[in-house]
């Protein structure tokens, strides 16, 4: 077995804040320890819904906040033990695809400047080999090398998340982090980017870290799924076994949720209610009060992963979610049409 | 894959700051551009050496004789030439005081920003002393401690609100700092001085010389004052307030001589000023 590419053990980091001046400072949890390994050319999916902590723990792998306790370790150097110059190195093997195209680029920079940026900084290529390359790379992400001159507020919002990817890619990183990458895109333009990342997978030597909300994204993208609730991994495994039989209450939820075409088997019913409640989760499950199937139990022991095949599942009764889910039993009864 | 055909052309992003121009502002850079070109010229344009005296015209009217078109001082020099030359001074002075204000400003808030903790809280514990004490009271106190020598007063004026700067520069790179670019620049890996000159100081330079426009009228009347007070610049070099300074005496028989440098000061100060605030307004996004 090799190394793997990225390693996270027990990644924790707590926020705290302070409501007033006498008042005790409170912390919440961003991150709650988690772990992971990630292979070179694997693909990672990190879903929740907003506050569940998946952009904190993006920015905790590339070392952009330490965490407040665990380790991360790429390519088998520790984060904590990097020297300045191994950051800068770091910094060229990983790269990041923010979700604002628009806010991700400098407004007084032109295309090609920004595109080519790394490849000077890190003296990776001349002037003019960066001015070659930056043209194929463009042309590569279905742009043309004609925009190169052009500013971001003259691009269209796809052209410009191209743009991003272009920029991430050019010194030819081993990981890639996208932040919700596709999500501020139209959906036609979302499917357009979803095939320009698989095809880029395909032909270079990179691991995908897929940060977002959107599960029907997700699935044609990556191999492996982490569903988080409030800073915690709540369930992960393999793509195909998670949405095929998934063995935590919020990942069923989250799939129950995603819209279908078929009127007949449409979701009125939300299937949770509520939002995320981070204050009472000091003990026991933290989707307790959300969850249709808490027991006693869930209250008093924090339920931790355990494994189910190519899953792993942090829930007290996973064994009793057996069955694949079916779309219709969270359907209301069809109704006749008289 | 559509080709965005619009592009903005040489000349018309040329034009575009001049477009929808107020008359007043248009009046305003009249204004200054004339002051602009008397800097550079005085000495040529000057109908006389400003200090010749003539003791058989002395107390001229202005616009009554042909060789003294501004009429003459006590002394019977002509006030036009000495208007011509104070300006040139003035100018000099405002321009290089302006220049060193906002570069100490600059980079002092630049610091603050970027090392934050102790270092921002010494710089800024500085800056609000600074802004507590009316600086003239300061300048006083240099000056008459020190002597009044050009180079020492240049500096002097430079220090008058750097701390505005400052703080200015402190605040937009610590919310520029938060924006995507910024982050996407270090996530390439590009090093910080990079980041701050090459990424933030394009997105900032609005205010930054927003701000300039609005300390250099302040600067022009800073030096008016203390060389009124007779601390500034010293005879027989002339500037603005000077003249104003020696003027204040025979006001009642020959007002002139007072008048038309301080005409000068109003019309400066108050065109720069004006310009700075349109200036605010165009770079502001939400008020284009």
């Amino acid at each position: 077995m090799t190394a793997p590419l990225l390693r996270a053990r027990d990644l924790t980091k707590a926020y705290h804040h302070k409501t007033g001046v006498f008042a005790r400072p409170t912390s919440q949890l961003a991150a709650d320890s988690i772990s992971f390994d990630l292979m070179a050319r694997e693909r990672i999916g990190i879903v929740g819904e907003s506050g569940s902590g998946k952009s904190t723990l993006g920015r905790l792998l590339l070392g952009l906040t330490s965490p407040t306790r665990g380790t991360v370790c790429f390519e088998g150097v520790d984060h904590d033990d990097r020297s300045s110059q191994d950051w800068i190195a770091f910094r060229k093997r990983t790269s990041l695809v923010q979700q604002n195209p628009l806010a991700a680029l400098n407004p007084q920079m032109t295309i090609g400047e920004q595109v080519a940026e790394g490849l000077l900084v890190h003296r990776a290529a001349s002037k003019a080999a960066a001015q070659e390359r930056t043209a194929a790379m463009l042309e590569r992400v279905g742009l043309s090398s004609a925009m190169m001159t052009r500013f971001p507020h003259q691009m269209s919002g796809g052209q410009r998340q191209r743009v991003v990817i272009a920029r991430a890619l050019i010194l030819d990183p081993k990981l890639v982090v996208f932040d919700e990458a596709v999500s501020a895109l139209d959906v036609s333009v979302q499917a357009q980017v979803v095939a320009l990342l698989r095809s880029l997978w395909q032909e270079r030597d990179l691991a995908y870290v897929f940060i977002t909300h959107d599960l029907r994204i997700v699935r044609h993208l990556v191999d492996r799924i982490a569903v988080m609730y409030l800073g915690r991994v709540i369930e992960t495994g393999d793509i195909r076994a998670v949405y095929e039989q998934p063995r935590h209450p919020y990942t069923r939820a989250l799939l129950a949720s995603v819209p279908t075409i078929d009127p007949s088997i449409r979701n009125i019913e939300p299937p949770i209610k509520g939002e995320l409640d981070p204050d009472k989760v000091s003990q026991g499950c933290a989707f307790r009060s959300r969850c249709p199937f808490a027991i006693d139990r869930c209250t008093i022991e924090t339920p931790l992963l355990r494994a189910f095949g190519a899953q792993r599942a942090a829930c007290h009764r996973s064994e009793e979610f057996a069955g694949p889910m079916k779309p219709q039993a969270a359907a209301p009864p069809r109704k006749e049409l008289a | 894959m559509t080709v965005v055909t619009s592009s903005r052309t040489i000349r018309g992003s040329l034009r575009a700051p001049f477009r929808g121009l107020p008359a007043s502002v248009g009046l305003c850079c009249l204004w200054i551009c004339i002051v602009g070109v008397i800097g550079v010229t005085a000495r040529w344009m000057s109908p006389f050496d400003y200090l010749a005296q003539n003791p058989l015209s002395r107390f001229a009217w202005p616009f009554a004789s042909a060789s003294h078109l501004l009429g003459s001082d006590y002394l019977g020099r002509d006030v036009l030439s000495n208007v011509l030359v104070a300006t040139q001074t003035t100018l000099m002075i405002a321009l290089v005081g302006s220049v060193v204000c906002a570069l100490i400003g600059t980079t002092l808030g630049l610091l603050a920003a970027h090392f934050g903790g102790w270092v921002d809280n010494v710089l800024m514990g500085f800056a609000d002393a600074m802004a507590s004490v009316p600086f003239i009271i300061i300048a006083l106190g240099v000056l008459a401690m020190f002597g009044s020598s050009p180079l020492l007063f240049v500096f002097l004026v430079g220090f008058q609100n750097w701390e505005r700067y400052a703080r200015l520069t402190r605040g937009l790179v610590i919310s520029a700092r938060e924006e995507g670019y910024a982050e996407a620049a270090r996530i390439v890996g590009v090093p910080a001085k990079r980041i701050y000159f090459r990424h933030m100081l394009p997105n900032i330079a609005g205010p930054l010389i927003v701000q300039f426009t609005v300390n250099f009228p302040e600067i022009i009347l800073l030096e008016s004052g203390l060389s009124f007070l007779g601390l500034g610049i010293q005879p027989p070099a002339t500037s603005l307030g000077l003249m104003v300074a020696d003027g204040r005496t025979y006001l009642a028989i020959a007002w002139w001589i007072a008048a038309f440098p301080g005409v000068v000061i109003v019309l400066t100060t108050l065109s720069i000023s004006l310009l700075g605030d349109y200036l605010r307004d165009r770079f502001d996004a939400r008020l284009r």
